[in-house]
């Protein structure tokens, strides 16, 4: 069984339709990017994902628990670093969050722990934002920009810091990212978006070979930037 | 001294119970991003209760008071689900939705309980040391407040729920994200408020009777004890309460009572002075106003930007030759609130803040052209410095309270509201209560206005003279700079508009129209009292505006021309034989307070955009749809499946 399954969701911000009929999947354990221009409605997907918003038609299933990484980090700045950790494990209301394995990965942050969200750097943050999403044990991981304003040796980081955890666990992963080169290499399956509808599937070697797809996202300074 | 010191347990006392009102504050802020404007009313009808509880039903104590506890949460539960009940609603628009139900309450409260003060006997028993007497009821007040500090101070800093409660207000979206259900955190927050005002009230009434228009005392006060944390913090909020109450509590005993409201403006100022000056640096609570309706479309017809306008001043002078006198009164009524609700547009409209204090301005006005020309000056000098007096009185408010990015003028403006009718009606220099009489004619020259009809005519000028400001004013760069303030702080702050000199601006611009509304009505009536520019008349005007639409200028309008005719019927059903003599209030306050929150929940906007926008999409102008746009600010994002309301 699919861990996420999309069927034809249509989503619209009044009369506006951000999506329109998208399905995806994404199997327990699997790497999947979905890549686009800016104004796809990759973030919509994401908000839906979440339940933020509400489909207009179509269905959102997720077999077991999804943590998310929203766009522009989005932390709670009033709130202290372990507070704003500890809060993403709402959903599974545990009495033993994983607070420690967190601190593993990114051991930087266990120094700044008391500290304000809203006074670390954007690199810190954007840790803090992806240890949040894992402190409720997903099974699935999505994260909405990942590479966002951020170096990239911190990029490589946090990627490490992911491929690590799915050693040990079946974490699968939706990422969407503009560094799509990044993406590609990274991730084994990609869906392409564009005006809110999936234009292309597949395998990322094999969509990477397609000239369209090559010359939008990959040729020229698409990918060029890191 | 052991009577000061009698004054200051009682003070601490009061400032105790002003310290529970302003947790409540506090808590439905924290979590909600909304200013809760019936946070007072729990306390009333908590307190009232009791009263029956006690008095008719005879029940024993603690029962009673458990009762009246109890109601000020199911209060507050209902009041968060009607301000909540919208998603993606602004907090603003939440503001005035509890502003609108807490007077409608006003309503409720004076059919069951009637117009009287309601007490009822609290701990017996004083404790005496030496000289002194203190009673036991202020012992339990105090003791009560500074554990209910504890327990929610524990609770919003040391509790997983607290700190997810909290979280809600500092991200919605995150919070969402993470499986906050963020609309029910709000109304638990809500339903806190309800019971720390319940329990302020219930506690209060016993030293001090209640009437049904303490709320808005208790909830002025409670406010400028929140002021003092920012609205955020519950210790700056319980010294906040204490230093108020104390004030208070001095002021009333060495000079008189009716300065209360006085001095919890004065202090609510000098706190946000000082917070103004201290901040600058960080990041402070943001609250964004709704959008205002789309700014006057592009290019029009000849014949909607000229002719239509033209044939509108003609029709409106042309009117007053057919209406006879009483006719004429109203209509000139109509003119001058016109003036004053279009001020009120552009404030609530570009600036995104609220007035519940318009009809100060006009009082203002009022006084100012009255006094000037009763001591000799010629009517045009006095006519043209009551919007100049008004205006500065606004500016130099708006200074210190503007800077504050969460909306403070709401309430900073209703203290005012309330401070001046209390000033005029004990200054005999000013008239006292019986107010000035005897103001002369508006004239120039030896040319003097004798008849109504001359007034009316008057008004319409004005009004036409203020509109085509108005319009101008949109239009131009200043204008634009508004449009940005209206839709994003931060990014106007970017683009290099001083958000908060044009804040102060079109604040003291809103005023400065009242002022001058008021001057045509003092010269027109002849007399002023201080009662003619009552917290209800604030109420009306900005119930015109919301009705009518915000950031337009055909909104104030329509919505003024609605509503002075809807008060004519009201007026005329309340003083129906064998009413009590508070009927007309109650059918006002129920009627207005309704219409407020209705039409925020039914129409964002107001009537003339909702209107204008089905006219447009029935008569097929495709370029339409301002659809999509998410009300900034909102607490979440709009619900997509929705129809917009363009
Ligand atoms: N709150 C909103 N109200 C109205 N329209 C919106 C809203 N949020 C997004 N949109 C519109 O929906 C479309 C999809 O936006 P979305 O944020 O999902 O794009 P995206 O693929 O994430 O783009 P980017 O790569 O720039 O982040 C865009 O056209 C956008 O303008
Ligand atoms: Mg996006």
């Amino acid at each position: 069984m699919a861990l996420l399954e999309v069927r034809d969701l249509v989503v619209q911000y009044g009369q506006a339709v951000a999506l329109d009929g998208v399905r995806l999947e994404v199997q327990p354990g699997e790497l999947v990017t979905l890549v686009g221009p800016n104004g796809a409605g990759k973030t919509t997907l994401v908000k839906t994902l979440a339940g933020v918003l509400r489909p207009v038609r179509g269905t959102v299933q997720i077999h077991g628990r999804a943590g998310f990484v929203p766009e522009g980090r989005q932390l709670f700045s009033e709130l202290s670093v372990e507070d704003n950790l500890l809060l993403g494990a709402w959903r599974v209301r545990s009495h033993r969050p994983p607070l420690d394995l967190v601190y593993e990965i990114f051991p930087q942050l266990r120094s700044m722990a008391h500290r304000r969200a809203g006074t670390l750097s954007g690199g810190q943050q954007q840790m803090v934002a992806v240890g949040r999403a894992l402190m409720g044990d997903p099974q699935l991981l999505v994260v909405d920009e990942l590479s966002l304003g951020l170096a990239p040796v911190v990029v490589k980081e946090i990627v490490q810091q992911i491929t690590r955890i799915r050693e040990k666990t079946n974490l699968a992963l939706l990422l969407i990212e503009q560094n799509v080169r990044l993406a590609f290499a990274w991730c084994e399956r990609a869906y392409v978006i564009e005006g809110g509808r999936i234009v292309a599937e597949g395998a990322t070697k094999a969509l990477a070979e397609q000239p369209a797809i090559y010359e939008a996202f990959l040729g020229g300074r698409g990918g060029a930037a890191q | 001294m052991s009577l000061l010191i009698e004054y200051l347990v009682s003070g601490i006392a009061i400032g105790c119970t002003l310290a529970l009102v302003g947790s409540g504050l506090v808590a439905v802020f924290r979590v909600t991003r909304v200013i809760n404007f019936a946070a007072g009313t729990f306390s009333v009808v908590a307190a009232f209760l009791t009263a029956s509880a006690l008095q008719t039903w005879h029940l024993p104590h603690g029962l009673a008071e458990a009762m009246g506890v109890a109601v000020g949460l199911g209060l507050g539960l209902g009041v968060g689900a009607v301000a909540l009940g919208r998603r993606g609603l602004s907090p603003i628009s939440a503001l005035v939705i509890t502003f609108g139900l807490a007077i409608a309450c006003y309503a409720g409260e004076l059919l069951l309980w009637g117009d009287l003060p309601q007490s009822y006997p609290g701990v017996p028993g004083t404790l005496t040391v030496g000289k002194l007497f203190i009673q036991d009821q202020n012992l339990l007040i105090i003791g009560v407040t500074l554990a209910i500090f504890a327990g929610i101070w524990l609770f919003f800093n040391r509790t997983y729920l607290g700190k997810g409660m909290t979280a809600c207000a500092d991200n919605p979206m995150a919070a969402e994200m993470m499986g906050i259900d963020v609309r029910r955190m709000g109304l638990w927050a809500f339903g806190m408020g309800g019971l720390l005002g319940g329990i302020a009230g219930v506690l209060l009434a016993p030293i001090q009777p209640m009437t049904f228009s303490s709320d808005v005392n208790l909830a002025i006060g409670g406010f400028a004890a929140a002021v003092f944390g920012n609205l955020m913090s519950l210790d700056l909020a319980l010294l906040g309460g204490i230093v108020l109450g104390v004030a208070e509590s001095l002021v009333a005993g060495y000079f008189q009572a009716s300065y209360e409201s006085i001095v919890a403006l004065a202090v609510m100022i000098a706190v946000m002075t000082w917070r103004a000056i201290q901040r600058r640096d960080q990041s402070d609570v943001e609250d964004r106003p709704p959008a205002p309706a789309a700014a006057t479309g592009g290019a029009r017809a000849l014949w909607v930007r000229v002719a239509l306008p033209l044939f509108g001043i003609a029709a409106a002078l042309a009117i007053p030759l057919g209406l006879n006198q009483s006719n004429l009164t109203v209509y000139i009524t109509m003119c001058l609130y016109a003036v004053i609700t279009i001020g009120l547009s552009l404030l609530m409209g570009f600036a995104g803040q609220i007035s519940a204090g318009q009809a100060a301005f006009m009082a203002i006005g009022a006084y100012t052209a009255a006094l000037l020309s009763l001591h000799g000056w010629p009517p045009l000098l006095a006519f043209l410095a009551a919007p100049v007096v008004s205006g500065l009185f606004a500016a130099l408010i708006g200074i210190p309270v503007l800077r504050m990015r969460a909306n403070y003028l709401a309430f900073a403006t209703m203290a005012i509201q309330l401070m001046l009718v209390a000033l005029l009606s004990n200054i005999p220099a000013l008239g006292g209560s019986t107010g000035l009489v005897s103001i002369p004619n508006f004239g120039i020259g030896s040319w003097q206005i004798q008849s109504l009809r001359g007034y009316a005519w008057l008004s319409v000028a004005v009004a036409v003279i203020i509109l085509f400001l108005s319009r101008n004013l949109i239009a131009s760069r200043p204008g634009r700079a508004l449009r940005a303030l209206a839709t994003s702080e931060v990014a106007a702050e970017s683009v290099g508009v001083h958000v908060m000199r044009f804040k102060v601006v079109v604040f003291a611009i809103s005023a400065a129209y009242a002022g001058l509304a008021g001057a045509i009505y003092a010269f027109f009536m002849g007399a002023i009292t201080p009662d003619g520019f009552s917290l209800l008349l604030s109420l009306e005007f900005l119930v015109m505006v919301i009705v009518g639409g915000l950031g337009t200028l055909a909104g104030p309008l329509v919505g003024t021309a609605l509503l002075v005719i809807l008060n004519q019927v009201l007026n005329t059903l309340g003083t129906q034989p064998g009413m009590p003599a508070y009927m007309p209030e109650v059918l006002s306050y129920a009627v207005y307070g309704c219409t407020l929150v209705v039409v925020l929940i039914a129409f964002p906007h107001g009537l003339v955009p909702f209107f204008s926008g089905q006219f447009r999409r029935w008569f097929g102008r495709q370029q339409q749809a301002p659809t999509a746009k998410p009300v900034p600010g909102a607490p979440v994002d709009v619900e997509p499946q929705r129809q917009s309301w363009g």
